[in-house]
């Protein structure tokens, strides 16, 4: 043990080889520690323990560090994509309309002249109007009738005066 | 560096890497999300790292950089204590960490970064002298001479606390 001692002492100046150290690490494991020395056991247990020690699991936190990034340019984009809509959907809304409203379409051409438009609009309801006199001709004649027909359905009546009249002969 | 190299040649350093970043931070969180962070990053060059000698070592070192930026720029903001100095544990410390080992855990907290750094380097994660010397960017003298400061204090305080608990009990 008097070499124990030496390298012991050996040890605490820094001077021992890895070699020596785990000799030393061996003696304080072994059990039969001499008295004198049994103070320095839990200075090498403490080694031992410390170098059982392992990192923990990886922590979440690393995976929600970049989570955060993804949904922060989602959130970014979304609001980018609002904004360009609110903004389209506000000029639609608030375009303005040409000034030289006052038009007509002809035969689906839009006409600026006021005058052209005017006497192509009295021509066609000219035409319209002709269309009209010779549709109405015919209930003209249907008229004519009726007028005519209007003694032979005085007889009716006649006759309803007569057959009343009879009636009330016969009862006297 | 294809992902499969990748995987076997860093990720599977990652309980190395957080340990480290551990002793330098000081919070689990931190280290974590600073594995995370250099893992990223080593990802991003995988094309040049097949020319590192010793990825291990560069991967430490990449890491314990990382760190110490990360306590530079929290200074001011006081998230991460820069250092803290030990004291004797007060009563609730004494329940809380009741085992000896536990309370060695402690011990090694309080040290300054360097040291705290180094003890870890070399007697939980076994590394050699010039593997440290490159991680902290120091010479191999300055290391040795680090790393044996770093053991006198433990072994200092264990012995105190030893002497202590006697006294205790010689008193009652």
């Amino acid at each position: 043990m008097a070499d124990m001692n030496e390298l012991l002492e050996k040890y605490f100046k820094g001077e021992t080889s890895l070699q020596e150290e785990n000799l030393l690490k061996m003696y304080f494991r072994s059990g039969k520690v001499k008295v004198e020395h049994e103070i320095f056991i839990s200075m090498f247990d403490a080694f031992e323990e410390e170098s059982q020690v392992v990192m923990p699991a990886p922590k979440r936190k690393v995976i929600d560090l970049k989570q955060p990034k993804l949904k922060r340019i989602g959130w970014q984009s979304i609001s980018i994509s609002g904004i360009a809509a609110t903004v389209l959907l506000a000029f639609w809304f608030f375009r303005t309309e040409p000034v030289d409203a006052d038009y007509a379409v002809i035969h689906g051409k839009r006409i600026n002249n006021a005058a052209y438009a005017q006497q192509m609009a009295i021509a066609k309801m000219e035409k319209v109007n002709g269309i009209l006199v010779k549709t109405m001709k015919p209930m003209q004649n249907i008229q004519k009738i009726k007028n005519s027909l209007e003694p032979i359905n005085k007889i009716s009546d006649v006759r309803i005066d007569l057959e009343n009249i009879q009636d009330k002969l016969n009862f006297k | 560096m294809d992902s499969a190299q990748f995987k076997h040649q860093v990720l599977s350093l990652s309980d190395k890497l957080f340990r480290l970043a551990k002793s330098i931070l000081r919070n689990n969180d931190a280290a974590q999300d600073a594995v995370q962070e250099l893992s990223l990053k080593l990802w991003e060059k995988r094309n040049q790292l097949d020319e590192v000698e010793n990825l291990p070592a560069f991967a430490m070192r990449s890491m314990r950089n990382l760190c110490l930026d990360t306590i530079r720029q929290n200074r001011d903001k006081d998230e991460i204590p820069s250092e803290i100095i030990y004291d004797e544990p007060n009563p609730y410390q004494r329940t809380e960490s009741n085992d000896m080992a536990a309370r060695v855990k402690n011990m090694i907290e309080h040290l300054p970064e360097l040291q705290r750094t180094i003890i870890r380097m070399r007697d939980v994660e076994g590394l050699e002298i010039s593997e440290i010397a490159y991680i902290t960017n120091l010479t191999g003298n300055a290391v040795t001479v680090n790393l044996s400061r770093a053991r006198q204090k433990i072994r200092e305080q264990i012995m105190n606390e030893h002497k202590r608990v006697e006294e205790r009990i010689w008193r009652t």
